[in-house]
């Protein structure tokens, strides 16, 4: 009755799918030439020349808008060889060429990230994708670089190499080996697929950051972005979501990831690369000829493709309204880092009120484990007090958990210093020993710094 | 020349994955008593091109969702979709949307 969707007699209507639209058969922009393409929520149908056009100053509008580019900026595209990001160096091409009308002024480089490892390829096959990437990049003449996901492991040493044709790979054993090892520990598809997006990300950070650029762009269509506000829901990173689809990520406080393609579809996008003759490299990922039920990513992109057919305005609908969606916690103030998930970095929610859904799974979880006869009075007590409980150190100190620093921090240890999907992916995860050390380190620090701040806490004022 | 009806099928975005990894096909349909549609297109591909798993690139009786098609570089929505009926000397470009993020 409140619902807008029903009717007076009570009964509910739904909203009905698409009725096809008369089409004229000249351009509705030009009124000269044949159409070609109809987009905007298929109801206008486009000519060759005014799509182009359209697509080029959605692009341009979309960084316009934001009122982030400074002529001084270096940016750095993320390259995969996909229609998506090579149609995105094209559009900075033309952007930044002589001829075009207001032209950028900032300056471009690009980067190709090897997931090889990963995706079980041989080196051979690697190698002849990075060539096949470099070779499809050279007409633009954008200064290139390659870096791969192993070098992620890699504490010291540079990660990023200059890409051209004769570019080749050495494959880190050790480091490789490691790479591998903690994907083959990761039990689920979707937990993979989460963890390969979040190292991805995490390593376009470093490489923007040692190629001194402050901007990363990735090219992120409104239909994958609609796909991703889905699946993060699903995946419990709701809270963060907003970084996930909005324009501009500044979860980083040195570099910005931004989306330029954000207001345009896969389809204006596939479309704009036929055009324009653009190849690709196609390079297979992880969910690649899965069936769609494999992963949660692959059902929500079935499930926006399957209504897009009958309700075309779904991915602008979803887009819109993810848009919108942010967190109501405040906004970030804390300087320290201690205070971010060490997979994502995403800010921890430390403060939370008594009664979350967080706590409620984790009590769930708590009492499931603990089996039938398991529950008694401490049980609740040792939740209640979730921080004070673990007080190691009450004991003799000299062989306490906080003074070994070179053990291995155990799975809750880590689970602590992680935002609530990234703990999603650790349950998936059957050693915890095969995170990276970069990780692991940051566990121990953060640890004995917090076990610090217990044992002095009383003697502040 | 035979007297088939001679077109050009294109692959792209990963849908060329189905079809043993080549991005062009020429082929030349048989000559039938009605005239070929792209719902009929679809149907021969499924027997004749299709490598593996039909489900991937065929659902019902088109083609999945995410997957756009071009026929002479024109969007199909505007030619009639399944409806349309192919002449000589076409091209139909499949192009998938569904990969990567």
């Amino acid at each position: 009755m409140c619902s807008r969707n029903d009717n007076e007699d009570g009964s509910e209507s739904y909203m009905e799918a698409k009725s096809k639209p008369l089409w004229s058969s000249t351009c509705q922009k030009c009124s000269g030439h044949n159409p070609v393409i109809q987009i905007l929520q298929i109801k206008h149908a486009y000519c060759k020349n005014c799509f182009v056009t359209h697509v080029n100053h959605k692009f341009r509008s979309t960084l316009g808008k934001s009122k982030m580019m400074r002529p001084s900026d270096v940016v750095l595209a993320a390259f995969s060889g996909s229609l998506k990001s090579h149609a995105m160096l094209h559009l900075l091409h033309a952007g930044l060429s002589e001829k075009s009308h207001k032209r950028f002024l900032f300056k471009v480089q690009f980067i190709y990230v090897d997931e090889g490892a990963v995706l079980g390829l041989s080196l051979a096959e690697r190698i002849a994708n990075l060539r096949a990437i470099a070779t499809l990049a050279e007409q633009y003449g954008f200064s290139g670089h390659f870096t791969s996901l192993a070098c992620l492991f890699d504490s010291s040493g540079p990660r990023c190499f200059p890409l051209n044709k004769n570019s080749s790979l050495t494959a880190e054993n050790s480091l490789e080996n490691e790479l591998q090892l903690l994907f083959q520990n990761i039990v689920s598809l979707t937990a993979k697929e989460d963890m390969l997006k979040q190292l991805r990300k995490q390593l376009l950070l470093l490489a923007a950051k040692e190629l001194c650029c402050g901007k990363v762009f990735m090219a992120h269509t409104s239909t994958d972005l609609a796909i991703q506000i889905l699946t993060d829901v699903s995946l419990g990173r709701g809270s963060l979501m907003h970084h996930d689809v909005t324009f501009c990520d500044f979860r980083d406080k040195d570099i910005k990831i931004l989306r330029p393609l954000l207001e345009l579809s896969s389809k204006e996008v596939a479309f704009y690369s036929v055009y324009h003759k653009l190849d690709n490299v196609f390079i297979p990922s992880l969910c690649t000829k899965m069936a769609s039920d494999s992963s949660i990513h692959n059902l929500s992109k079935q499930f926006v493709m399957d209504l897009m057919e009958n309700f075309p305005s779904t991915v602008s609908t979803v887009f819109r309204t993810g848009e919108k969606l942010g967190s109501t916690s405040s906004p970030d103030n804390s300087e320290e880092d201690d205070n971010s998930c060490i997979i994502c970095q995403a800010r921890l929610e430390v403060n939370l009120s008594p009664c979350t859904s967080a706590q409620a799974t984790e009590f769930s979880r708590l009492i499931s484990s603990l089996g039938p006869l398991g529950f008694d009075s401490k049980t609740l007590s040792s939740i209640s007090g979730s921080n004070g409980a673990e007080s190691c150190c009450s004991g003799s100190a000299s062989n306490c958990c906080c003074n070994s620093n070179q053990d291995s921090p155990s799975l809750s240890d880590i689970m602590e210093c992680c935002c609530y999907g990234c703990r999603l992916i650790l349950h998936d995860l059957k050693s915890v020993s095969s995170l990276s050390e970069r990780i692991l380190e940051q566990v121990r620090r953060r640890k004995s710094l917090n076990s610090m701040r217990d044992s002095i806490k009383d003697f502040l004022l | 020349m035979t007297d088939g009806l001679q077109v050009t099928l294109e692959f792209g975005g990963g849908a060329e994955l189905l079809f043993g990894n080549i991005k062009k096909h020429e082929v030349t349909l048989p000559v039938d008593d009605t005239p070929w549609t792209i719902r009929s297109l679809l149907t021969w591909m499924k027997d004749n091109l299709l490598k593996e798993r039909p489900e991937l690139f065929i659902q019902g009786d088109t083609v999945r969702p995410g997957i756009l098609v071009l026929v002479n570089d024109a969007d199909w929505e505007l030619l009639g979709e399944l409806d349309y009926k192919i002449e000589s000397k076409d091209t139909i470009l499949f192009i998938s949307t569904l990969h990567g993020g």
